[in-house]
């Protein structure tokens, strides 16, 4: 019973990771609070739905979902947030939100308000380790963002462009200075980040085998938390924190049966950390 | 005269203005983010109609008891988000709407779920006022708050609240006490919020917790930017506008929502400064033609 | 006694120390210069003394009363104001409402008072008169933000004069500015000084430094190496 909740816990962390990731890079590089990143996740549902509808094959569904994504979060940096930059922080906080409500509803008028089945019969192993054993569907979202993370950390930590990005991320101008196009490496982590959340969002489809117009609702601020809980902008922080609050949901609504929401839980935790470490689990000022 | 359709839709746009003036006081003039002042309102919702319900309590005091405890709750709440700054101020203000809101729906005290019903609206010398009566009381509302709102402006206050807008350190250092100044902020704003929600819940005689959510605390903040946050005329035509669109997109019901999320994105994108802050095209060709008309005067 | 007294002072950031060790003391009515190299912790002092950080280590008293644990605006209101290096006015604040800020110390205190005084008249003359004595010149109701450089720093140095310190910290108030300027700043921090506020100077202006101060204390990489009479140092420099 524990061993299933901590297997529900450690899958449900793994969505958020892949979720909070593009929003930690976006973060790290322009400020923004990217509340659209949430549509962002909801229209990878979607294109993979339908991808895989009209291939009959997840896998294809998954990276025309990846795809689509990536372009639609460069599209956002490029024609709504660049212009934003330089106006107090309210601006384009604002500006994400309309856009958010927007594609919700665009989801809601395209495709219906009702949730769609999205059953592929994806055939992966189930994984026992231990008393711990994952499902089919648990397995494969923990595969797909242990695989992901992983091909991130090579890029970041082994490639002359990951540096680049790291270094945008700590002072865009000075990194600029060195000749370093940092347009194209803002781009560039919208690109990933947002590709990544499409990823989450078709896996998740799959997951509760439903898709619908306001599934991003949840994602979009719970996710902001866990950011926050992790430190803004800090990749690692918000990782660590996805599973942190993945598991602490499962295990203590579903064990210890508090009467509590569960998507209020990532907020408390949020405030209390912050109380002790006001720049989250492993930010800094 | 009006017809009550009318009324009904004026009363709401009203208490609206009084949340979106409460609203800049804290974001606006003293600068701190908050994406939670409904909770504010939902604190003023509920102790006035437990006050009214179960406390046999009549409207009136019920009314000012609510501005009272919503403000004392943001002095409180305050303290968190003193620890923090920009964005993780506007993620803790959040963060207490959701868990402000699930406590509302999760403590059977608070009528869970179900909400709270049976508050009614309130009477004058034995007799309960009628909805032109009740849409007066909003307008005298609105009327103190701007009234309080122009006198803190005018004050050493407004000031203090300006300078933490503009450069917290700098603040410090000229004498300002930066921790009670915001805390005051976030109090008076919180009062005005619980004002707003005493209304709203003897206006609607029930009330629920998903009235005070996140989503709620959104449209105020829309409207607070819309019209041009840190000014007075601002808050005030963006709840007016923003108010009244449900009733003007009737033809369009479908795409309402739709609309608002463009109406947003676009409005942030081109007149960031709202349609009537300092440096938008409006305010600017205002001041244009002034600067035109006035060698015509001498 | 002096007015500002230093000991031990020790501040380290992540691992950096920019201040260690450093005692020193200002005398009433002087004017003391601070120079060394950049990074050297110069600005790391003023944030020390007013209570922008805390120091991790060592005492500052001021009057003889121990300050360094005390928050920006309780040392503010003790008279001690400064300016910064990297110029700071509320940008869309009217220049008169910049000073009025400062001008407003008296008021804060006081939420009864910060309610009811009046922000008219006595007090706006007052901002004027100190917008002229900085020589700022007329359009006071100009955005601050919009102010060439110069125009800042003095603004700024009008905006310590509304809190009627007894200390003025000024944090490279050279940096800059063009001869004519530097030259006519002299002149102010010297009418200043001679209408009795004590005065602590980063600058890196030397002869700026070598016109108008008596004393000098030199840091370098947050260590004090040296301290006395302006010329004696310069020969050892070099
Ligand atoms: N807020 C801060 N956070 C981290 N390091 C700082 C901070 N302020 C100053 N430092 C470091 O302290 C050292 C001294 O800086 P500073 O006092 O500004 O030097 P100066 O004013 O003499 O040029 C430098 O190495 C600087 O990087
Ligand atoms: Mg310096």
């Amino acid at each position: 019973m524990i061993w299933q909740q901590i297997a529900n816990g450690i899958a449900t962390g793994a969505v958020y990771a892949l979720t909070t990731l593009g929003l930690t890079m976006v973060y790290g590089v322009l400020r923004v609070l990217h509340v659209a990143h949430a549509g962002v996740y909801a229209l990878g549902a979607y294109v993979g739905l339908w991808a895989f509808r009209f291939t009959g094959n997840f896998w294809i569904g998954l990276v025309v979902a990846m795809a689509a994504c990536a372009l639609a979060g460069v599209l956002i940096e490029r024609f709504l947030y660049a212009p934003l930059l330089h106006l107090p922080r309210i601006i384009p906080l604002i500006a994400s939100i309309g856009l958010f409500i927007a594609m919700e509803e665009a989801f809601r008028i395209v495709a219906g308000p009702y949730a769609l089945a999205y059953d592929a019969e994806v055939r992966f192993g189930s994984l026992a380790l231990g008393p711990l054993r994952l499902t089919g569907p648990q397995t494969l979202i923990l595969t797909v963002t242990l695989v992901l993370l992983g091909l991130l950390w090579l890029l970041l930590s082994r490639s002359k462009v990951g540096l680049a990005m790291r270094a945008t991320a700590m002072d865009a101008e000075i990194t600029s200075s060195f000749g370093v196009n940092t347009r194209a490496i803002i781009a560039l982590n919208f690109l990933i980040g947002s590709a990544m959340a499409g990823a989450a969002g078709a896996l998740i489809g799959v997951y509760d085998n439903q898709v619908w117009p306001t599934m991003g609702s949840v994602p979009a601020y719970k996710c902001l938390a866990i950011v926050v809980l992790g430190g803004l902008g800090n990749i690692p922080g918000s990782v660590l924190a996805s599973f942190l609050i993945g598991l602490a949901e499962t295990l203590l609504i579903g064990i210890v049966a508090i009467p509590f929401p569960r998507d209020a839980l990532a907020f408390v935790a949020m405030i209390l950390v912050l109380m002790f470490r006001p720049y989250g689990l492993l930010g800094r000022a | 005269m009006l017809s009550g359709y009318v009324v009904t839709v004026l009363i709401t746009i009203g208490i609206y203005v009084i949340l979106a003036l409460s609203l800049n006081m804290i974001t606006g003039y003293a600068g701190q983010i908050s994406l939670g002042h409904a909770a504010f309102m939902g604190i003023g919702a509920y102790t006035s109609a437990l006050l009214y319900t179960r406390a046999e309590f009549s409207f009136w005091p019920a009314f000012l008891v609510a501005g009272l405890v919503a403000g004392a709750v943001g002095a409180v709440l305050a303290i968190p988000c003193l620890r923090v700054r920009e964005d993780f101020l506007a993620i803790t203000t959040m963060g207490i709407n959701f868990v402000v809101e699930a406590t509302f729906l999760y403590v059977p005290f608070f009528g869970a779920g179900m909400g709270i019903g049976g508050i009614n609206p309130p009477s004058l010398f034995g007799s309960e006022i009628s909805k032109p009566g009740f849409l007066l009381l909003v307008i005298g509302v609105i009327a103190a708050v701007i009234t309080v709102d122009r006198w803190l402006a005018r004050s050493w206050i407004g000031l203090a609240w300006a300078a933490i807008r503009e450069d917290e350190a700098a603040a410090g250092t000229m004498g300002i006490d930066v921790v009670r100044f915001k805390v005051l902020a976030f109090t008076l704003g919180s009062a005005g919020a619980g004002l707003a929600g005493s209304l709203y819940a003897h206006f609607l005689t029930f009330i629920m917790p998903v009235n005070f959510g996140f989503g709620q605390s959104i449209v105020i903040l829309s409207m607070v930017v819309f019209g041009g946050i840190g000014t007075l005329r601002g808050p005030i035509v963006g709840a007016i506008l923003l108010g009244a669109l449900p009733e003007f997109s009737r033809p369009a019901m479908e795409y309402r929502t739709l609309l608002y999320g463009i109406l947003l994105l676009l409005l942030m994108r081109y007149q960031p400064d709202g349609i009537l802050g300092e440096r938008s095209l409006l305010v600017r060709g205002w001041h244009a033609l002034r600067q035109q008309a006035a060698p015509m005067k001498n | 006694m002096a007015l500002l007294e230093i000991e031990h002072l020790t501040k380290e950031f992540d691992g950096v120390t920019a201040l260690q060790d450093v005692s020193l003391e200002v005398r009433e009515g002087e004017i003391l210069g601070v120079i060394g190299p950049n990074g050297a912790g110069k600005t790391t002092l003023f944030n020390c003394i007013t209570g922008i950080f805390t120091p991790d280590r060592g005492t500052i008293r001021y009057r003889g009363e121990p300050i360094q644990r005390r928050r920006p605006h309780e040392i503010a209101r003790r008279g001690i104001a400064r300016t910064f290096q990297i110029v700071r006015p509320f940008p869309t604040l009217s220049l008169t409402d910049n000073v009025l800020v400062a001008y407003g110390h008296r008021y804060y205190p006081r939420l009864r008072a910060s309610a009811t005084a009046s922000r008219t008249q006595a007090s706006l003359q007052a901002c004027r008169g100190l917008l002229d004595r900085v020589g700022m010149p007329a359009g006071h109701q100009r955005a601050a933000g919009a102010l060439p450089l110069g125009l800042k720093k003095r603004l700024e140095i009008a905006r310590a004069l509304a809190l009627n310190p007894s200390l003025l910290l000024l944090d490279e108030p050279s940096g800059g500015l063009r001869h004519e300027e530097s030259q006519e700043l002299l002149e102010l921090i010297r009418r200043l000084n001679q209408e009795g506020i004590t005065i602590v100077l980063i600058e890196h202006n030397m002869p700026i430094v070598m016109g108008v101060c008596r004393r000098l204390v030199v840091l370098d990489h947050g260590i004090q190496i040296a301290e006395g009479d302006p010329a004696a140092i310069q020969r050892k420099e070099s």
